[in-house]
């Protein structure tokens, strides 16, 4: 398939009717925009013709109604658009249109649908004609491998996680795309032949005396394998389901971030004020108990004053006790002519002497004044006080008050924001929330309950092909020509099953060959030395020695998934164009250069949708050279309208 | 110290008051710090006015000490105020409770005084003597 044109009516920001020509040779073509020009649109209208979807974030459907061009701020006005795409494919010229535009019914009411046409060679096709030549064209399932952008290219990454919903739906398209459904449906169907041949053995055995009770049996553990059968599809159908619910209120979810944050932030700041109120609580309590402390603390430099000065006094009273019972003894000396410590006689002059030398104090009443001041002093040293840890305590209460009062203020700013959003925004969230929570259980359940039904037709299949078996080899005349159709059939089921399996092997050997080529080109560390792929198709890097690259960048994410691209678009039967949006975002200049060189390599229509700060388009020009084939760029007009116009950037 | 000192200084005061002015500077303390009620400012307030060493005597514009009345055994269950009382100024001789009634009232004025002037403005302020504080002239 190559791409001729396309043309764009009120399509996002593409206003009125747009043209936009491929080139004819083959190579790469770039498409130049900023941020919001409408990049991801112009990808969208190729898919939108294509496929009848228009993505967003993540992957997610865009509702329809939202598309339209529009002029005005009312976003309640719903818009018709439309895409025509003009391609080449098999030498026939196809012009594919698909409108999203309001119709009236036959009552007058109006409403907005969904309206395709394929012309085929100058001739329209019928509806039956159309859908059959869209399906064999491009099936939507393989479109990721030709209309892409970063995003889509991290979910690559899922294939390297065995039994993941995301992977296993990437690994049916990738065989899809290579193929491979040809020879499963064919398996399938075989297998559908054998189970009505074994319900026309039973019913063949029914008819003789000889084989009725082994007729009886099979028919009823066909009966039953069939409806075990009928479990697992609705079992499989329900978790679709589910996941569907499930992926679609995650992106509900999603789209509703900014309120949740907000959401969490306030409860969690809610949290903390109470934890700051019950800390400040406290701190206050420990001081309002220590408050009643506070007047021995203030009197506390007093007593430790007035002890100082007790202590000078004491000291000058113990002197002055000294010498009055020292005057005490000379006193008793003088009185009795006899020294009171030694004994001996005193005589005359010395008794003069301590006469003349005597104190008039009294021992007794110096002896009462330091009683009172050791009195005093016994009194002041009981004083406790401890100013350094009421100073402390306040310290606390005052902060934990401050940080309380902050955090109020803040829980305040939060609420007031919150206020802001519609009524009812909380409440819808915390539903959401609780219905997801419910449906992760329903999928989780039915996960399991699935596994056990898969293993119950398995046993019940076995069962069945025991006693269509056990009558085949019975080898009456009643059942002959259905027994030999059973074996027929048993066996073209074996080859079938042999070759699926053995085509498989074939194609991931060629897929991890042929990716390693690309790898080696696209890769700029030396070391990296080629992929290795799982039965999901997921790759890994190795070294040379064979040891694993673990924890990869999310830059080789995108190296490896580009590697895959290219190997399914070399071994798929379908060719066809490559349209990647911002795909540069994540690499470095190296390998920006490398896949430069590569693109023109993995197949022959190439457009780039990227900005000037993903890409130098000097380095880009340089680097694809010969193989650039056209240069587009999206002008603004205003922030609702953009043109698309021929050329690099004026 | 004589003998009537003695006796007058083991105090015979059951009950002991504010004064009216006192009283309401009291409740502006308990208003501004973690004081539990008016008895704990009064013990503060004497020992502050102790430390601040204001007169022991009752000034001529001390008024009524008709406030509400405090028993003793609240305002100082142990004893422990009027033993430090007695222990720094042991040239009392009149009833120590007596001194205290005036100690209080006038120590939570002044206080009060000191924390409408903005220089006492924490327990911090109050616990720390100044290094040339005085009482605020009235």
């Amino acid at each position: 398939m190559r791409l001729v044109a396309l043309e764009v009516t009120d399509f996002g920001p593409y206003r009125g009717t747009q043209q936009f020509s491929f080139a004819s040779e083959p190579g790469v073509e770039l498409v130049w925009g900023e941020n919001g020009r409408g990049k991801t649109s112009f990808l969208n209208a190729v898919r939108w013709a294509l496929f009848g979807v228009v993505l967003g974030r993540a992957s997610s459907k865009i509702d329809l109604s939202t598309v339209g061009n529009r002029d005005d701020t009312d976003s309640s006005t719903v818009r018709s658009f439309k895409a025509t795409l003009t391609f080449t494919h098999g030498g026939h010229t196809y012009k594919l249109t698909r409108a999203y535009r309001e119709e009236t019914d036959w009552t007058g009411a109006g409403a907005f649908r969904e309206r395709k046409s394929l012309v085929k060679d100058g001739d329209v096709l019928g509806p039956e004609d159309r859908d059959r030549e869209l399906a064999n064209l491009l099936p939507e399932q393989i479109a990721r491998f030709f209309l892409f952008d970063a995003e889509l290219l991290q979910e690559y990454e899922q294939l390297l996680t065995p039994g993941s919903d995301a992977g296993e739906k990437l690994k049916a398209s990738i065989e899809r795309v290579l193929g491979l459904p040809i020879l499963t449906q064919a398996r399938d169907d075989v297998a559908a032949h054998l189970a009505i041949a074994r319900t026309e053995q039973a019913k063949a055995a029914q008819k003789d005396k000889t084989t009725l009770n082994l007729g009886n049996d099979l028919q009823l553990a066909s009966d039953e394998a069939e409806n075990a059968r009928k479990n697992v599809a609705t079992l499989a159908e329900l978790l679709e389901d589910l996941q569907n619910d499930v992926n679609e209120m995650e992106k509900q979810l999603t789209s509703s971030n900014r309120f949740r944050g907000l959401l969490a932030t306030r409860n969690a700041k809610r949290e903390e004020v109470e934890r700051l109120a019950a800390r400040s609580k406290d701190r206050n309590d420990e001081l309002d108990a220590a408050a009643g402390d506070v007047w021995r603390v203030v009197l506390a430099p007093l007593v430790a004053q007035e002890l100082a000065s007790i202590e000078t006094q004491t000291d000058a009273v113990n002197h002055r006790l000294v010498a009055a019972l020292a005057a005490r003894q000379a006193a008793r000396a003088v009185s009795t002519g006899v020294c009171p410590t030694c004994q001996q006689a005193v005589g005359a002059d010395l008794a003069q002497t301590l006469h003349d030398h005597g104190s008039a104090e009294d021992a007794d009443t110096v002896q009462a004044e330091l009683t009172t001041l050791r009195a005093r002093r016994d009194v002041l040293r009981k004083l406790r006080a401890d100013g350094n840890r009421i100073a402390r305590l306040e310290e606390d209460a005052n902060q934990a008050r401050v940080d309380l009062s902050d955090a109020e203020g803040q829980l305040r700013d939060l609420q007031a924001q919150m206020d802001e959003a519609p009524a009812g925004t909380a409440e819808a969230i915390g539903a959401l929330i609780d219905t997801l929570g419910q449906k992760n259980v329903s999928l989780a359940n039915t996960r399991r309950r699935l596994k056990d039904s898969r293993e119950d037709l398995q046993r019940k299949d076995q069962a069945v092909v025991a006693l269509s078996e056990k009558l085949r080899r019975l080898g009456t005349a009643s059942t002959g020509a259905e027994d030999r159709k059973v074996k027929l059939l048993v066996e073209l089921q074996a080859l079938l099953a042999a070759a699926v399996a053995e085509f498989r092997d074939r194609l991931r050997d060629r897929i991890e060959d042929e990716a390693s080529k690309v790898f080696r080109a696209l890769s700029a560390e030396r070391d990296y030395d080629r992929l290795r792929i799982n039965d999901n198709y997921g790759l890994t890097i190795l070294y040379a020695d064979g040891t694993e690259v673990l924890n990869r960048s999310s830059g080789y994410e995108h190296v490896v998934a580009l590697s895959l691209i290219a190997a399914l678009q070399r071994c798929s039967p379908m060719a066809g164009p490559i349209i990647t949006d911002s795909p540069f975002g994540r690499l470095d200049a190296t390998h920006k250069k490398h896949v430069l060189q590569a693109l023109p390599q993995i197949t022959d229509q190439v457009v780039l949708l990227v900005h000037d700060d993903e890409l130098d388009r000097q380095s880009a020009v340089n680097e694809l050279n010969t193989h650039l084939v056209g240069e587009h760029h999206l002008r603004r007009v205003s922030g609702r309208h953009t043109e698309i116009e021929a050329g690099a950037h004026p | 110290m004589t003998q009537s000192a003695n006796t007058a200084r083991t105090g015979g005061r059951v009950n002991i008051a504010f004064t009216a002015a006192a009283e309401q500077a009291a409740r502006r303390l308990v208003e501004r710090f973690p004081f539990a009620s008016p008895l704990d400012v009064a013990r503060v307030g004497a020992a502050y006015a102790l430390r601040e060493r204001l007169p022991l005597t009752r000034p001529g514009d001390f008024g009524a000490a008709n406030g509400s009345n405090y028993n003793v055994g609240s305002v100082d269950p142990q004893g422990e105020l009027r033993d430090l009382l007695l222990a720094l100024h042991p040239e009392i001789d009149e009833d120590p409770y007596r001194i205290i009634e005036t100690l209080m009232s006038v120590g939570a004025i002044e206080l009060d005084k000191r924390v409408a002037a903005g220089q006492i403005l924490s327990l911090r302020d109050l616990i720390t003597p100044p290094a040339t504080g005085r009482a605020i002239p009235a």
